[in-house]
């Protein structure tokens, strides 16, 4: 399209970013975030007391409970309490399809020693904000599927193109100029997205990859046929469910969860089960499924498999079935990073972070280079450029304040107010609106400025917040060795600390270029024709 | 004959371009993941997921082609073009009855 | 991790001490040969190996490669803004996450 091959990649890679960035910028750190997702929920409930019940008894009261809601079911899954992943005993039921009307289905939380459900404030928690990485808010999630794959698409484009636009990849690698403007944005940029290219190629292709299914099933449907039958035998081959039997309609005992969960164990070790899997719980043809924790980021994992009126073992599902297939679950598996220990889980969270600041600062760099000329145009900067600096200022700086509020809704919000859990999102939105209109009242360098400032405040004040209003303090936290909720407080007092060095550097380059803006413009007035050669066509503009 | 100015003609071959990157590369990406499932000789399952899995890299090339050329019909007409020819054989392959 | 980490510190800490910029502003002072320069790039990517090693054997292939490329990210992002910022902590730096992660 350009007068060469990387010319027209340069071209590719900063329009293709721009168009997508905000949404990209939101994907990224909310995902980011959802690497600590159950740390948050538990931040989010601070009434809760880590469980201590055993094994035996969580599935004794998951079992009582699942009778009680979801007699007949097609399908009962039971995440006993243990580790960082489930913290918490958890069910999920599936009544099965009638009339071709799916059936219903349902999730709870539970005390695992008295049954009842786990209390505490109504809170969206982490996973509210992890969900929102793939599934956005307010509108359909198959929309939202669709507008986050075009939008990891253009990523995928643009991880590419960045790749064959920087000459120096090795040659640069280390190299950070600070105070030098432009410059120093674009080293930035090349930095984070040079260090951590294998995490942004791997995370950007696996989140393509998650969902497969939706964006790419004309292959299947070419390949298989159309109609929702070629798909499910598809899926039942490619997700090997093929073993599994179908409900005879004969009611029978299913057979007691605690003496195969011992076997599973005894198979395994302990503490290795991540969850139970039963299929037609009460049918003579009932299967009880243990599925195994993954230690490695290949995602399914083992999976025992016991027949539920007897409770015998029946089988061992190996793990991978064939080589496509474990391409497939090996993707799955390093995006959602579930094998992660506390150590690689900072690792990730720290790349993920990398990914969300490589995104800002392309944007950054775009305006910035365009600023001297917009500077100048006679009737002040163009719409479209003012409508995409208010725009990065308000998500850049605004989706952290936003984040902010979020938490702080959860712990300021009344305890009895109805749908409280929606209330928290909904607060979310309006503070990204009040950032977003922002630059209508200030303009853009100082609100860079202010922002940073509340981003540093509204951070740095959450810690204070969650030790008044719960007892929970940090000293606390740190006193009892409950690094989670202390994690998350320090966490919180780290992104204060960041906001307010972004805001003193903002301050004092805003200083200095207010001196150089005055300087040029001396220049400008002296020579008024050199001032239009820069006032780029469209079409020269990259 | 409608003469558009360069900075209309500009606009609409990005338009073209865009449109082409975004729709011809779905195209194109679904018909040689389909066609890749047709050509590995591999249990169907299996090549439908590997034609499943390269259908993104492909979707990203695809896009990166259209803007590589100078010449708009080098360029999109080629993503329209190969998409056409590979559902061409995709339809001879079960026309002709060729199972995976 | 940690051992990971110093490692990949130590081995982009060698890599960079050969590159022209970089070694001017770690060894001010240092003249360097084209000899020492050779032999720094082969020490650097021989500890790029090592790292390598170090982590699969320690934690299989798969979370092995993870946890190399993200310590490499880590470890480059760190020492190109100590390179600017503080170009004399740098050597300091390695000292001590080496010792750490021995002691640790």
């Amino acid at each position: 399209m350009k007068s060469g091959f990387r010319q027209s990649m340069s071209w590719v890679h900063t329009w293709g970013g721009l168009t997508v960035g905000w949404v990209l910028y939101f994907v990224f750190l909310t995902g980011t975030l959802g690497y600590f997702d159950t740390e948050i929920d538990r931040w989010m409930k601070p009434e809760l007391k880590p469980e201590t019940a055993s094994v035996q008894q969580s599935l004794a009261t998951a079992e009582k409970r699942l009778r009680e809601k979801a007699e007949g079911a097609e399908r009962w899954l039971i995440s006993t309490p243990a580790g960082r992943d489930n913290p918490y005993l958890r069910i999920f039921w599936q009544m099965p399809e009638k009339d071709g009307v799916p059936g219903a289905r349902g999730n709870e939380l539970l005390d695992a020693t008295t049954g009842e459900l786990l209390s505490g404030r109504a809170t969206g928690g982490g996973q509210t904000l992890y969900r929102m990485h793939y599934s956005l808010h307010y509108i359909p999630t198959n929309i939202a599927y669709w507008i986050v794959g075009l939008c990891s698409m253009f990523m995928l484009v643009a991880i590419i193109t960045g790749v064959v636009i920087h000459k120096k990849i090795f040659k640069e690698m280390f190299t950070f100029r600070r105070q030098k403007g432009q410059r120093s944005w674009l080293d930035m940029h090349n930095l984070l997205s040079v260090s951590a290219l294998p995490f942004h190629f791997m995370i950007t292709y696996s989140g393509l990859i998650f969902f497969v299914l939706t964006y790419m099933s004309l292959i299947v449907a070419g390949t298989y046929g159309f109609g929702k039958d070629s798909q499910q035998q598809f899926s039942n081959e490619f997700f090997s469910e093929m073993h599994k039997p179908k409900p005879s309609g004969n009611k029978t005992e299913l057979a007691d969860l605690g003496s195969m969960f011992a076997i599973a164990e005894s198979e395994w070790g302990q503490g290795e089960v991540r969850f139970l899997d039963i299929d037609y719980p009460g049918d003579s043809n009932a299967r009880v499924n243990f599925i195994r924790h993954s230690d490695s980021p290949l995602r399914s994992s083992p999976e025992l498999v016991f027949d539920g009126t007897t409770g015998k073992l029946l089988t061992e599902v190996p793990v991978i079935t064939s080589t496509p297939r474990a391409v497939y679950s090996v993707f799955l598996g390093l995006h959602e990073g579930l094998f992660a220990n506390t150590g690689l889980r900072w690792l990730y969270f720290f790349s993920g972070l990398l990914g969300t600041a490589m995104i800002a600062t392309g944007m950054i760099l775009w305006s910035l280079k365009r600023r001297p000329a917009q500077l100048k145009k006679a009737g002040g900067p163009d719409f479209g450029y003012r409508f995409v600096e208010s725009l990065n200022l308000g998500t850049v700086i605004g989706l952290p304040i936003t984040i902010a509020a979020y938490f702080w809704a959860n712990r300021l919000l009344p305890v009895d107010l109805p749908s409280r859990a929606q209330w928290e999102v909904h607060t979310m939105f309006i503070v990204w609106l009040i950032c977003l209109l922002y630059p209508l009242l200030r303009p853009v360098t100082k609100g860079w400025i202010d922002l940073s400032w509340i981003a540093a405040g509204v951070f740095c004040l959450l810690p204070v917040l969650n030790g008044i209003t719960t007892d929970r303090h940090l000293l606390n936290s740190v006193q009892q060795g409950d690094w989670i909720f202390a994690g998350v407080d320090l966490t919180f007092l780290a992104a204060g600390v960041f906001f307010g060095v972004v805001a003193i550097k903002l301050r004092a380059q805003s200083t200095s270029s207010e001196a150089e803006i005055a300087a040029t413009k001396n220049s400008a007035k002296s020579k008024p024709a050199a001032g239009n050669v820069s006032n780029n066509t469209p079409s020269e503009a990259c | 004959m409608i003469t558009l100015s360069p900075d209309a003609r500009y606009r609409w071959q990005i338009a073209a371009r865009a449109l082409t990157a975004i729709f011809g590369g779905f195209a194109l990406a679904n018909a040689s993941g389909i066609l890749l499932a047709y050509l590995l000789p591999l249990p169907k399952n299996e090549a439908v997921t590997v034609g499943m899995l390269l259908s993104f890299a492909i979707y990203a090339g695809a896009a990166m082609w259209v803007f590589a050329h100078r010449s708009l019909i080098k360029s999109a007409g080629g993503i329209w073009l190969l998409a056409a020819i590979f559902f061409a054989l995709i339809a001879l392959f079960k026309f002709a009855g060729v199972t995976l | 991790m940690l051992t990971a980490f110093s490692l990949a510190y130590c081995a982009c800490l060698l890599l960079c001490s050969c590159m022209n910029r970089h070694s001017q502003q770690l060894w001010p002072n240092l003249k360097i040969n084209p000899v020492l320069n050779k032999s720094l790039r082969v020490l650097g990517w021989l500890l790029v190996l090592t790292t390598a090693v170090y982590c699969i054997t320690t934690n299989g292939v798969g979370t092995g490669l993870v946890i190399l490329c993200a310590v490499f990210s880590l470890a480059i992002v760190s020492l190109a803004i100590l390179l600017d910022y503080a170009a004399r902590w740098v050597p300091a730096t390695a000292i001590v996450i080496s010792l750490a992660s021995m002691v640790l």
